[in-house]
């Protein structure tokens, strides 16, 4: 199998896209995608500082080598869960530190719930009687626009492709949460001060070509999954769409793509359902609930 | 038993013993797993899926599908 810009031994061979590509084409056409991915969608500028979420993962860690790579400010933020398990935290920070150690010319932030707030995420989920996962989503959000709005950043970018938000597509159709469709978007402007503007440069380009572009470069990243992912669903959707991606190349694709245009086409529109935002009584973020945001209101609570 | 013309294959704490001369693709069917959900690497390096297993390769494969 050859490269089908030089003829070299190609690397990977991209069905949906009918190219097969050598180690030196592919990660240059990648971070073309990306490139393009991010003027088309109007995502940033380069006079931008960016706060990329990362997590010690191929994506994420593929997002910040491209970023850079293109000329970008691009900065880190890891948050740090308390997740023991296998020494899962700690190993994942060791990647994003080692990554940054390379790169003098960005800052690696790193934000340690347990030391910062006395417990973990699983502790603080258990508190609270919530699913991990759920809290803490809510949890990093909170605290990466924190850091956001602290460091002054233009915008959050987070390294979802095109497999998580395919499925996350699927699975919000599939129970047709209006919400979550109309938040679903490669960018999500401003839509209050004290809210930091989140882009997912990485929404076009599909997992195996993320994991793929980390290899080639030669990043290091964490390959243990978080203990807390086992049987989630979103593994499960993801392989539904590598069956129907393998029977019909693109089709993953298309049906983001297809949302994408829709929804800009206004298909959505009227489906809005976000309540105004007020600020938090205690930490000043914004924050649909009363007085005190989700975050202050788990502390308050849930007292150690 | 000859083991000359054998290859390995890894995958997290699994390992295989197959027999070179076959592609990359029919190894990983052969053993179970989905081509799509990962990718092969030889010697540090990414290597194509229809690339032929040579006797005593050491092939590790790496998993693209993450959750959470
Ligand atoms: S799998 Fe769940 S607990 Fe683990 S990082 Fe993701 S959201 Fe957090
Ligand atoms: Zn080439
Ligand atoms: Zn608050």
């Amino acid at each position: 199998m050859r490269c089908q810009l030089c003829g070299e031994v190609a690397v990977i061979s991209m069905p949906q896209h009918r190219l097969k590509l050598c180690e030196e084409h592919f990660p240059a056409w990648v971070e073309r995608r990306v490139a393009r991915t991010i003027e088309s969608f109007r995502m940033f500028s380069p006079d931008d500082r960016l706060l990329v979420a990362v997590s010690g993962g191929k994506d994420s860690l593929a997002l910040w080598e491209i970023l850079l790579r293109l000329g970008y400010q691009a900065d880190g933020v890891y948050i740090h869960l308390g997740i023991d398990h296998e020494g899962y935290s700690d190993r994942s920070q060791s990647y994003a530190e080692a990554y940054a150690e390379t790169h003098p010319e960005a800052t690696l932030h790193v934000v340690n719930v347990r030391e910062r707030y006395g417990r973990s995420v699983p502790e603080l989920a258990l508190e609270g009687g919530r699913k991990t996962c759920s809290r803490c989503g809510m949890i990093k959000r909170y605290l990466m626009n924190r850091m956001a709005r602290e460091g002054d950043y233009a915008a959050i970018v987070t390294g979802h492709n095109l497999d998580d938000e395919a499925a996350q597509l699927l699975q919000n159709n599939l129970y047709w949460l209006r919400g979550y469709l109309q938040r679903q978007a490669p960018v999500l402007p401003q839509t209050h001060p004290g809210l930091a503007r989140k882009a997912k440069p990485l929404c076009l380009v599909a997992e195996r070509e993320s994991a793929a572009y980390t290899l080639v470069r030669g990043i290091e990243y964490i390959q243990q999954e978080c203990p807390h992912s086992v049987g989630a669903t979103s593994i499960f959707h993801k392989h539904i769409l590598n069956d129907l991606e393998r029977r019909s190349p693109g089709t993953k694709l298309q049906f983001y793509q297809g949302f994408i245009r829709a929804r800009e086409d206004g298909f959505l529109a009227g489906t809005d359902e976000t309540p105004p935002l007020e600020e938090c009584a205690q930490c000043g973020q914004p924050t649909s609930a009363n007085a005190l945001c989700a975050f202050c209101r788990m502390l308050e609570t849930e007292e150690p | 038993m000859d083991n000359n013309h054998e290859a390995t294959l890894k995958y997290h704490e699994q390992e295989w013993q197959i027999k070179s001369g076959m592609t990359i693709r029919h190894a990983i069917e052969k053993v179970g797993l989905d081509p799509q959900s990962v990718l092969a690497i030889r010697g540090k390096k990414l290597i194509n899926h229809q690339t032929l297993i040579e006797p005593e390769d050491e092939i590790l494969l790496v998993n693209v599908v993450s959750g959470g």
